[in-house]
Parts: C-alpha cells; sequence; structure tokens
C-alpha cells in the first residue's frame, strides 16, 4: 500500500511484473558481490558461506540469483537478516571495550576503499597505498623536485582515474625552504593510515631537516558510499581513456628528463664536436623544449616518442666523439 | 626505455641508482617517481597499471624486499611458521596474530605492530612476492656472520702491504712443517689438525717464503689483502675431514673454485651492500618504533609457538572456542524463530475460533424457515395429498432466497439436509394427524404400501429432498461463478 499525495494507493502485482520492474537492481547486485570477489582476489570455492543480510535478501529472486552466481550453493538463512548488522555493531563494540568477558575471538580488518596519491608532474596521479590495501598501513614513495625549487607543492588525492584532477581532492600543503639542489633532488613523502581511518601525509627533505605535514580525517572532504561506487565505476568506465593518458604522460616526462640530461653533459666538453653538430644539437633540443612547453596537450603520445627516438639516435653519434 | 649512454660525474651515482629504479618502474609511473616503500611491499605489485612482466615484477620485488630483510628480520620468524608451509598455514598464522596485535584489541600500542603484519602478510600472500622474497633470502643467507673482517688471522704487516698468506685447509695434510718453520704466522687448529694462518707477516719474509716452499702439496698461497676476509669466511664454511685418520683429499680443482669464488661473493656482496645503504635512508624514530613493534610481534608469535606444542588441548580448546563462536551466531535467531512460530500458532486459534462461529450460525438460520413451513403444512391438513407436495415445493425457493442473501457462498452439504429434515418433520405431523388408510391406490400395491406405512413416507420424503437440495445448491454456485 503507497501514500502518495494522501491518497492511500493499494494493488496487486504478480511476481513475473514485479521481478521484470527489478531485474535491473537485481543483475546490479550480483555485479557488486562479483566485483567484491574480484577485488579480494577470491574465486567463489573459496567462499565458505552465503550469509543473507538485510530485508531485500528476503526476494526470493535475488536468492535465485545469488545461488546461481555461486554454482547452487545453499543460502546461508539461519540467521535473522534485520538482525545481523547490529549484533555485528554490538560485538565490534564489545571488542573496543575494556573489562567485556566472553568476547567472540575474532577482529575485523578493514581497507581503503580508494587509491591514495598525490599529484605529480604532469598531472599524473602517482599511486602511494592502492585500493583495497588493509589498514593500518604506511608507506613512504621518493619523488624528486625541479631545478633549484625553494618550495615544493603537494596535493593529496584519492580515487582510481590516472589523472589527479580527475580524482577527490583530500588537501595540499607546501614544503618550503629547500636548499638549491640539481633536479632530481629525493623528497620522501610518507602516507599512514591508521584504523580509524584518519590519513596522515607527512614530507621531509633529509639534508635539511624541513617537515611539512597535513591529517585528514574520516569525515571531512571524504566521499560517502554512493560516491566511491561511482568513481570506480567511472575509473572502469574511462580505463582506456586513462591508458593512454598515462602513456602520454610518460612520453613527455620522458623526453624532458633525457632534454634535462643531454643539456647538462653539452655543459661540459663540447670542444671535440664541430659547430654544425653543435647547431644541430641546438636545434633539437630547442625543438623538444618547445614540445613540451607550449600546447601541452595538444600533440599525440607518437610525437613525443618518434622525437625521444631522434634525440636518442642523435646524441649515440656524438657520445662516441665525446669519449 | 633506453639507458642514457653518457657517463655521470661519481658524486651523481645516486642519481643514475635512481634513474634505473625509475626506469624499471615507469611503464605506468612518471620516471620522476621512484617506489620506496616502508618495510617490504612494493605498491607496485598491485598496481593495476603496471604492464611489466613477472620477471620484472620480481626483480622489483626483490630490491625493495632484500634491504628490508637483510637490515630487519625474517618474516616468516615473524609469523612463527615455516618457510615451506603453504597459503593456508600463512593465512592462518597472519589471521592469529592479528587477533592480539589489532589496535581494536591492543589499543594504540598495537598500531605498528598491526602495520608490520599488514606488510608481511601482504608479501607471503601473493605467491609472485612470496617466490621473488625466497629468492632474496636465499642469498642474504650466504652473508650470516660475514663482517668484512677476517675471521682468523690478525694483520701484523706494515699498513703498506697489500699481499696476504692464505691456506687452503682442503688440501692441507697437517705436516707441520710451515707452522715450524714460521710458528708465529702459521698454526694448527685442533679440530681437524689443518694448517692455518693466525698472524699475517708476524714472521720475517724469508721464514714465511721458507715455509711456503717446504709445503708438500703447495696448499699455501700469496692473495690480496682485499680478498682475505672473504676467503677465511668461504673456507670457514667448506666440508672437510679429519686428516689424522686419512680421510680423502679435495681434487685440485677445489683451488681454483675457492679463488673463483671469492670474486663472485665480493661482488655479490657490493650489490647487497648497495641495497642496504638504501633502506638506512628511513627516519631513525620510524626506524625505532619498527624494531620495537617487531620485538613485540616476536615475542607474541614466540608465546603462540610456545602454546603449539600443548596440541591436544589447545587444539580442542581452540575448536570448542570456534564451536561456540559458531552456536552463538544462530542462537539468538532460533529463540526468536520459536517465537515467532509461537505467535503464529496464536493466530491460527484465533482464525480457528473466528470460523466456528460462522458453522454455529449456520444451522441457526437454515431451522428457522422450518417454522414458517409449518403454518403453511397446518392450513394443508384439510386438502388431499397432492396439493401438499407444491406447498413445500414454495417453502424450499424461499429457503434458497434466505440462505443466498445472508451467505455469500452456501455451504453444500448444509442446505441438502436441511431441507430432508424438513421434509420427514412435515410428512411425520402430518402421518401423525391421518389415521384412516387407504383401500387402493392407482399406481398399485407397492404404492398402497408405501403410503399406509409411515416410515416408509419419511425415508422417501428425506431422500427425494436431499436430492432437490442438492440440485439447488449446485445451480446457486454456478449463478455465482457467472456473476464473478
Amino acid at each position: 500500500m503507497l501514500y502518495f499525495k494522501g491518497i492511500d494507493f493499494c494493488s496487486s502485482i504478480t511476481r513475473g511484473k514485479f521481478e521484470e520492474i527489478d531485474m535491473e537492481l537485481f543483475e546490479e547486485c550480483m555485479e557488486t558481490v562479483d566485483k567484491c570477489l574480484t577485488d579480494s582476489k577470491m574465486g567463489k570455492g573459496s567462499v565458505r558461506d552465503v550469509v543473507l543480510v538485510g530485508g531485500s535478501s528476503r526476494i526470493s529472486k535475488v536468492q535465485e540469483l545469488l545461488q546461481d552466481l555461486f554454482d547452487g550453493k545453499d543460502l546461508c538463512k539461519s540467521i535473522n537478516p534485520d538482525e545481523a548488522v547490529p549484533y555485528g555493531a554490538s560485538v565490534q563494540a564489545a571488542m573496543l571495550s575494556e573489562g567485556i568477558k566472553n568476547v567472540p575471538d575474532l577482529v575485523l580488518l578493514g581497507v581503503t576503499p580508494l587509491s591514495l596519491g598525490i599529484l605529480t608532474k604532469g598531472d599524473v596521479m602517482s599511486v602511494v597505498i592502492p585500493r583495497n590495501t588493509r589498514i593500518p598501513v604506511r608507506k613512504t614513495q621518493v619523488c624528486c623536485n625541479l631545478d633549484n625549487q625553494k618550495r615544493v607543492p603537494f596535493s593529496v588525492y584519492e580515487g582510481e582515474r590516472a589523472r589527479a584532477n580527475d580524482n577527490n581532492l583530500l588537501g595540499s600543503f607546501v614544503l618550503s625552504g629547500l636548499p638549491p639542489s640539481p633536479r632530481g633532488h629525493p623528497l620522501d613523502v610518507s602516507f599512514a593510515i591508521d584504523v580509524n581511518g584518519i590519513l596522515s601525509v607527512s614530507t621531509e627533505e633529509k639534508t635539511s631537516g624541513n617537515k611539512n605535514e597535513i591529517t585528514i580525517i574520516n569525515d571531512k572532504d571524504r566521499l560517502s558510499t554512493e560516491e566511491i561506487g561511482r568513481l570506480i565505476q567511472e575509473a572502469e568506465k574511462y580505463r582506456a581513456e586513462d591508458k593512454k593518458f598515462l602513456r602520454k604522460a610518460n612520453a613527455m616526462n620522458s623526453l624532458g628528463y633525457y632534454v634535462y640530461k643531454m643539456r647538462n653533459v653539452l655543459k661540459k666538453d663540447i670542444s671535440s664536436l664541430c659547430s654544425k653538430e653543435r647547431e644541430k644539437i641546438d636545434y633539437a633540443i630547442t625543438k623538444a623544449t618547445n614540445l613540451l612547453d607550449d600546447s601541452k596537450y595538444q600533440y599525440e603520445v607518437e610525437v613525443f616518442e618518434d622525437h625521444h627516438k631522434e634525440l636518442a639516435s642523435f646524441f649515440e653519434s656524438i657520445a662516441s666523439k665525446i669519449g | 626505455m633506453m639507458s642514457y649512454p653518457f657517463s655521470l660525474p661519481s658524486s651523481h651515482t645516486h642519481y643514475s641508482i635512481i634513474n634505473n629504479m625509475a626506469t624499471v618502474a615507469s611503464a605506468c609511473l612518471p620516471s620522476y617517481i621512484i617506489k620506496k616503500p616502508l618495510g617490504f611491499h612494493p605498491s607496485n605489485l598491485h598496481n593495476k597499471c603496471f604492464s611489466k612482466s613477472n620477471a620484472s615484477t620480481s626483480t622489483l620485488s626483490c630490491k625493495a624486499s632484500s634491504s628490508s630483510s637483510m637490515v630487519d628480520f625474517d618474516l616468516y620468524d615473524l609469523l612463527g611458521i615455516d618457510n615451506s608451509c603453504d597459503q593456508s598455514q600463512v593465512k592462518v598464522a597472519y589471521r592469529s596474530l592479528q587477533k592480539r596485535c589489532h589496535p581494536d584489541i591492543a589499543g594504540p600500542a598495537g598500531h605498528d605492530m598491526a602495520i608490520i603484519l599488514n606488510d608481511a602478510y601482504a608479501i607471503l600472500s601473493d605467491p609472485n612476492a612470496r617466490l621473488a622474497y625466497d629468492k632474496e633470502q636465499a642469498k642474504s643467507s650466504e652473508f650470516k656472520g660475514f663482517t668484512g673482517r677476517p675471521i682468523y688471522s690478525v694483520w701484523c704487516g706494515s699498513e703498506s702491504e697489500q699481499r696476504a698468506i692464505f691456506v687452503d685447509e682442503i688440501k692441507c695434510v697437517g705436516c707441520l712443517k710451515c707452522a715450524l718453520l714460521a710458528e708465529k704466522t702459521f698454526a694448527v687448529e685442533s679440530v681437524y689438525g689443518r694448517a692455518r694462518v693466525v698472524a699475517q707477516w708476524a714472521d720475517s719474509p724469508n721464514k714465511i717464503d721458507e715455509a711456503i716452499e717446504s709445503c708438500p702439496v703447495n696448499c699455501i698461497s700469496v692473495v690480496e689483502r682485499s680478498n682475505l676476509a672473504a676467503l677465511e669466511f668461504l673456507m670457514s664454511k667448506q666440508p672437510r675431514g679429519n686428516v689424522r685418520v686419512g680421510a680423502g683429499h679435495t681434487a685440485g680443482a677445489r683451488v681454483s673454485n675457492i679463488f673463483v669464488d671469492v670474486e663472485k661473493f665480493q661482488t655479490r656482496f657490493q650489490e647487497a651492500m648497495e641495497k642496504a645503504n638504501k633502506c638506512s635512508k628511513e627516519t631513525d624514530l620510524q626506524r625505532e618504533s619498527r624494531m620495537s613493534a617487531i620485538q613485540a610481534i616476536r615475542s607474541i608469535s614466540n608465546w603462540l609457538y610456545w602454546q603449539t606444542p600443548r596440541t591436544s588441548s589447545s587444539s580442542s580448546k581452540s575448536e570448542k572456542g570456534m564451536t561456540r563462536v559458531v552456536y552463538k551466531l544462530p542462537e539468538p535467531d532460533i529463540s526468536k524463530l520459536r517465537d515467532a512460530v509461537a505467535r503464529k500458532k496464536v493466530r491460527d486459534r484465533t482464525r480457528t475460533k473466528r470460523q466456528t462461529p460462522l458453522n454455529c450460525i449456520h444451522p441457526e438460520e437454515y431451522w428457522t424457515p422450518s417454522t414458517h413451513a409449518l403454518p403453511s403444512s397446518t392450513r394443508s391438513t384439510t386438502t388431499p395429498t397432492p396439493l401438499e407436495k407444491p406447498s413445500v415445493t414454495t417453502t424450499g425457493q424461499k429457503k434458497t432466497n434466505e440462505t443466498y442473501e445472508n451467505q455469500n457462498s452456501p455451504i453444500r452439504w448444509g442446505l441438502p439436509m436441511v431441507t430432508a429434515l424438513t421434509a420427514v418433520v412435515t410428512v411425520q405431523i402430518h402421518a401423525v394427524e391421518s389415521t384412516r388408510e387407504l383401500q387402493q391406490h392407482v399406481a398399485g400395491s407397492l404404492a398402497l404400501q408405501i403410503v399406509n406405512s409411515s416410515w416408509l413416507q419419511c425415508t422417501l420424503a428425506a431422500a427425494t429432498w436431499y436430492m432437490i437440495g442438492m440440485a439447488i445448491t449446485e445451480l446457486v454456485a454456478i449463478i455465482g461463478n457467472r456473476n464473478r
């Protein structure tokens, strides 16, 4: 019976009609179960019991689909679906409390719902803690600065996309007071998640001892369950596009690094080169720099890769002369 | 990725190392980002974008895990398991430890312990990572006990001297000549009776040269000082027999083997040291917290391991505990299900009670028309017998209408019984009132007997009106179905 705009509505509906209307929702539930098994790297055979929890599990079509998904395995219906959740919450509360006896011998192991990482050169999401990592967890990653960079911004993101700005920004901070150093000077970035889901991101420069840190608590700027599911689905949808973006970003970064190395080598000893070769090298380096700086996202990845090969073959012929 | 052909100055050596790591990991990451996981779990193993083959993954994992394992601890020892156990045992060990180390159980003190357990389990539960870790463990074990300094001999020569004296103890026959000629430099060890250098250049070069020449099997040689430590370390691991008993000597190829092995050993050790240096980059505070957490995990692991010898009692207890846990979950639900069943039974009784009045009402309403039938029967007393039947038929029709109006659906066995009983009562009343008997009947002797016998009249009337009631009931049912 429905109550809509002050009108009581009551009608009968056949089982077949009901299942026909809701089949999309049922199939979505089955996809969620299948994805859960995939994420945890478990086969259907390694599932010991299928426990039905929640009022919707009473729908006979849902039970039928679940049984088919697990190859005819009998479903465990001895647990009241309406009471399973508060029962589990009570057990967890007992475990967290002191002085309570007869607590079941079990522990709740949480995982991170989304990957966590930082923004790196080329708008690339550099994952530090991948999805479904057990918490508590602590990981450290080394990243590099640019030439004579005195302050380095750090942006913390969560999500599954390869491009950082497509993910959810959690927070950002700046590490300043860096000593002048050439490109590639290492900086340590540490991610730590405690058992309550609180994320701490800290960074440190070893020589000067400069540090900075940011703490992101669970309820601030975090995503809800629906948004997490949406992000994961979007990552699946745009997987091909993300792969293409990553390939291009890697090509650009490797080309930029190669140009940087060539410049440093050429600063030292070029007396053995004739002026023609010198002009060729300068022209190639200038062309590569223009490729990288101007209209960054208009060229295809093949342009950067081809230019990288051109530079490499060019430099190989010169390297023998430099000795 | 292409390797950069130009040579870098020595001050940039670590950049080259970083660059190589970036090259390995750069299939899906920009080349400026190098993964250096705290502990022993490279994130790339689970990165979906990582498109390198298993060999590359193994290589990367080797690099990452070796630095941790050499500096810190053995993952198998940490979990309290043997390195040959299967995946299910790894999982059981991890879960049993996590039940005691998890912050939900152990409080804030368990934070670091849980982190390390998660890292250890992440490596040992992944077959590829575990294989790489096992390979690295095999490599590291050959360096156990190696300090970089000679084991037996002390240096008594000048600092500028770059040569050292080394005895191949496998070839030594224990003739004691070198020990007698240069008694400060050489000595005979007591276990197997073979010669050994105990003090480098303690005697004069002439005496040492004389001792070397006096050796009947040429097992004394002059080696590079930088190789002395490795040679003595490798020699200490060589199996040998007691020379007194006359055990067989190793073939001459042994000499070349050990001198070739020392070069490989030095190379591998250099690589391992470089990896160890990388690990030292982490913060001192982090290392201290990690070491204390590791010690705590080890103590718990030892405690669990110590409990294991009581296999029968402890396993039975754990089984009982698990059984109790299993029983505890459904117990409340079963009792509540029983309550629900009891409630359903109560409802069934209520329905039964409700149904009973319906049964009671029907006979009363069915008996009501019989009072109306009596006056019409009384009036027709003076009329002949054939005239009485039509009046009874009219009464039956009235009953049918009343039944249909009062009850939506007739009770099939009720109506025929009512009509039959009514007919019997009517016939009885009529029989009592009429005393005379007929002498003749048009139908014959049979009809005459029926008319004259009162019980035959009742039986015939009951049967006839029962059939009529049945027909009326079916007719009403058909009409009702059509209306629906």
